[in-house]
């Protein structure tokens, strides 16, 4: 297994993080500003190129669509969406009006890159879509039965099934179908007719949902909680229906994210600050099966200097004499905030993912 | 004005919309004679020093959500097993309880260090406490913070 | 007597482990704010259970978790009066510099003689493996210090009453 490629793009946590289609450039949160850094630089090392400013309080969100739109959510309740100009520049925001009077939280740009969908603190996911006219961006929103912030989105690979975990310990999976914009989906295990707002899914899990993903193959559902579990959630034939729940209650502190690398096997990471990987099915059952950058595998490297002249130093600055270090031993030094699939072979199994952190990394592993 | 603290009245209460109804655990009405076979249990194994049957009948059905004497008499049953046991085989019991039980066990475990017979033997209970974590990591901590279900 | 410290102070040291996993979470009650919601309890769906975990009647530790912090208060052993003075001065000498601690509380929660609020921010900046080895070495000083305190105090007291009681010899 290859070294971990850490790239340290920031002094403050990264919320979020979003590589280009094509890999070369990333997008990552900073504070109230969006940078975009190059990464195929000749020094070798990551380039700021562009910063994003727009918004006045933090950018909590952000996604890159795969015609190279940029979206950006933030507290102060606004999202921007920045097209990119025709040398690939991004100079110009297009207003959205999501009408929401609480901050955004997620933001996921639809599998085609039409349509956007943010959940927000004001119990609300707003479904945006572009109207030519105004040259705007307005939104329609799904407010029943959600109680509660919404903690994180996933779009279904048809474009009109979105999925949202919430801190009202629900996941739930709505029709976001935009009459204009997208074409009738083909029937699935989800339903058969879904205007938009319906209902197809809606679970309690216990403790709050921090993260929540469709498998490749779009047929169920993982979801990471609070309680250090993972679960997995199979919708039954008829409406509203749950045929099996499949909980995997794990050692560790709780999970913040996941993705699906294949079928049957998930990758997700959070407060232990190293991914994990969970594989199975669904009759045979899931189980936690490895870690990578594994920390209980690692020994410190006390390369620090004996001589008493440090000893002395270091008594004086940190008031022990103890020479062992204060960072940790895996590669993220804080919470993993966002796994995101970066490489994947022809069959659509992830091969390399990224995350970034609390620590202002981001990171890539090999699965 | 007058004294009347009409600042911090909570205008929300009034609204329906902002109102959080946490979701209903359809848990049975507990009332003494339907705990009293699990406490019969607990005082048989405490009476015979069977620690792994005591504890196994204290992890099997809590009264969630029942009235305050009906817990109050299950939580001194429980205490009565937990602290007559000894800290040497815990280990051992621990080792046999599946990972729901032991989940269970730690939920037992603080309801008891908030009463005050229990916080007279706290360096047993916390000896409890530390072995399961020992066995299966902080994750029965984690499931802890965020249960529905309150003894 | 130390021989529960040691077990109190890891089952502390994991609690507080599994209670500082934080986010940040912009309230649902007032737009463009971020509260510390186990202050503001406005929001109950992301309140957590406390814990509270006791080496005997005298000395417990009450930990109330939230989605973005938490709030650790902390009773120290206080056998008599005297003790219960010097407990009480020692906590108002820290809470009056309470800034330069960051995560001290000014005021201690009602029945505790000292709090601290950790919040997400305070987790991003900080390490947290530092951060519970900051509230464990300050629960293992504490009563060091008490001690050392009454000692002195007992001590002083002794040569002042030796002194005066000497003149009317």
């Amino acid at each position: 297994m290859s070294q971990p490629i850490e790239l340290n793009l920031s002094k403050v946590p990264i919320y979020d993080h979003c590589f280009f289609p094509d890999r070369s450039r990333v997008v990552i949160t900073n504070g109230p500003d969006a940078q975009i850094f190059d990464l195929t630089d000749s020094s070798g090392k990551p380039r700021l190129v562009t910063t994003l400013h727009h918004h006045d309080k933090t950018v909590t969100a952000l996604d890159v669509s795969i015609d190279g739109k940029i979206v950006t959510c933030s507290q102060d309740r606004n999202a921007v969406v920045w097209s990119p100009n025709a040398d690939g520049t991004y100079s110009r925001p297009t207003l959205v009006l999501l009408r929401i009077n609480r901050a955004a939280t997620c933001v996921k740009w639809s599998p085609n890159g039409k349509k956007f969908a943010v959940g927000s603190s004001a119990r609300v996911i707003s479904v945006c879509y572009f109207e030519e006219e105004n040259d705007w961006w307005i939104s329609k929103h799904i407010k029943r039965p959600l109680k509660s912030t919404i903690l994180s989105l996933d779009w279904h690979p048809n474009n009109v099934l979105l999925a949202c975990s919430s801190t009202d310990m629900h996941v739930r999976v709505f029709s976001a179908y935009i009459k204009g914009i997208d074409s009738k989906p083909a029937p699935s295990i989800w339903g058969e007719r879904l205007p938009f707002k319906t209902l197809c899914l809606d679970y309690s899990l216990g403790s709050w949902v921090h993260d929540v993903k469709f498998d490749p193959t779009a047929e169920f559902l993982g979801c990471v909680t609070h309680d250090g579990c993972v679960s997995i959630v199979y919708p039954g034939a008829e409406e509203l229906e749950v045929s099996n729940v499949i909980k995997v209650k794990t050692p560790s502190l709780p999970f913040d994210t996941l993705i699906f690398a294949t079928p049957s096997k998930i990758i997700a990471a959070g407060y232990d600050c190293h991914p994990v990987a969970i594989e199975g099915d669904a009759e045979t059952g899931w189980n936690i099966s490895y870690s990578i950058d594994d920390p209980t595998k690692k020994k410190h490297n006390n390369l620090e200097n004996q001589s008493a002249l440090d000893m002395f130093r270091r008594m004086d600055l940190k008031g022990s004499d103890s020479s062992a270090s204060s960072k940790l031993l895996t590669v993220h030094q804080n919470t993993i905030n966002v796994i995101r699939p970066f490489q994947s072979d022809a069959s659509g199994n992830v091969l390399r993912f990224s995350t970034c952190g609390n620590d202002g990394k981001v990171v890539i592993f090999e699965v | 004005m007058d004294e009347y603290d009409w600042r911090s009245i909570d205008v929300d209460q009034y609204d329906p919309e902002k109102q959080f109804v946490p979701d209903d655990l359809g848990l049975p009405k507990y009332t003494l004679e339907d705990i009293q076979p699990s406490i019969q249990l607990m005082r048989q194994c405490t009476a015979s020093g069977d620690t792994i049957q005591g504890i196994k009948a204290a992890v099997q059905s809590p009264p969630y959500g029942a009235a305050n004497e009906v817990k109050s008499a299950y939580l001194q049953a429980a205490l009565d097993v937990l602290s007559t046991s000894k800290q040497s085989t815990a280990s051992s019991v621990i080792s046999k309880l599946s990972q729901d039980e032991q989940d269970v066990l730690v939920k037992l475990v603080f309801a008891l260090m908030d009463t005050k017979a229990g916080q007279k033997v706290g360096g047993s209970l916390l000896g409890w406490l530390n072995k399961v974590v020992e066995a299966s990591g902080e994750g029965s901590l984690v499931r802890y913070l965020s249960d529905p279900y309150k003894l | 007597m130390s021989q529960s410290l040691k077990p109190y102070l890891t089952a502390v040291r994991h609690s507080l482990n599994v209670a500082l996993c934080l986010q940040d979470f912009p309230s649902q009650v007032v737009e463009r704010h971020n509260y510390p919601e186990i202050e503001s309890k406005k929001t109950a769906e992301v309140l957590l259970n406390p814990m509270k975990i006791s080496r005997n009647e005298k000395e417990y530790v009450l930990i109330e978790p939230s989605i973005n912090s938490v709030r650790v208060s902390i009773k120290i052993k206080q056998s008599d009066e005297i003790e219960n003075i010097l407990v009480d001065k020692f906590t108002r000498f820290l809470t009056k510099r309470a800034d330069n601690f960051f995560i001290l509380r000014r005021v201690p929660v009602d029945g505790y003689d000292i709090s601290f609020l950790v919040t997400n921010y305070h987790n991003e900046s900080m390490l947290k493996n530092k951060l519970v080895d900051f509230v464990i070495e300050f629960m293992e000083d504490v009563d060091k210090e008490i001690s050392e305190m009454k000692l002195f105090l007992n001590a002083r007291a002794r040569y002042v009453a030796e002194v005066y009681l000497n003149t009317f010899d």
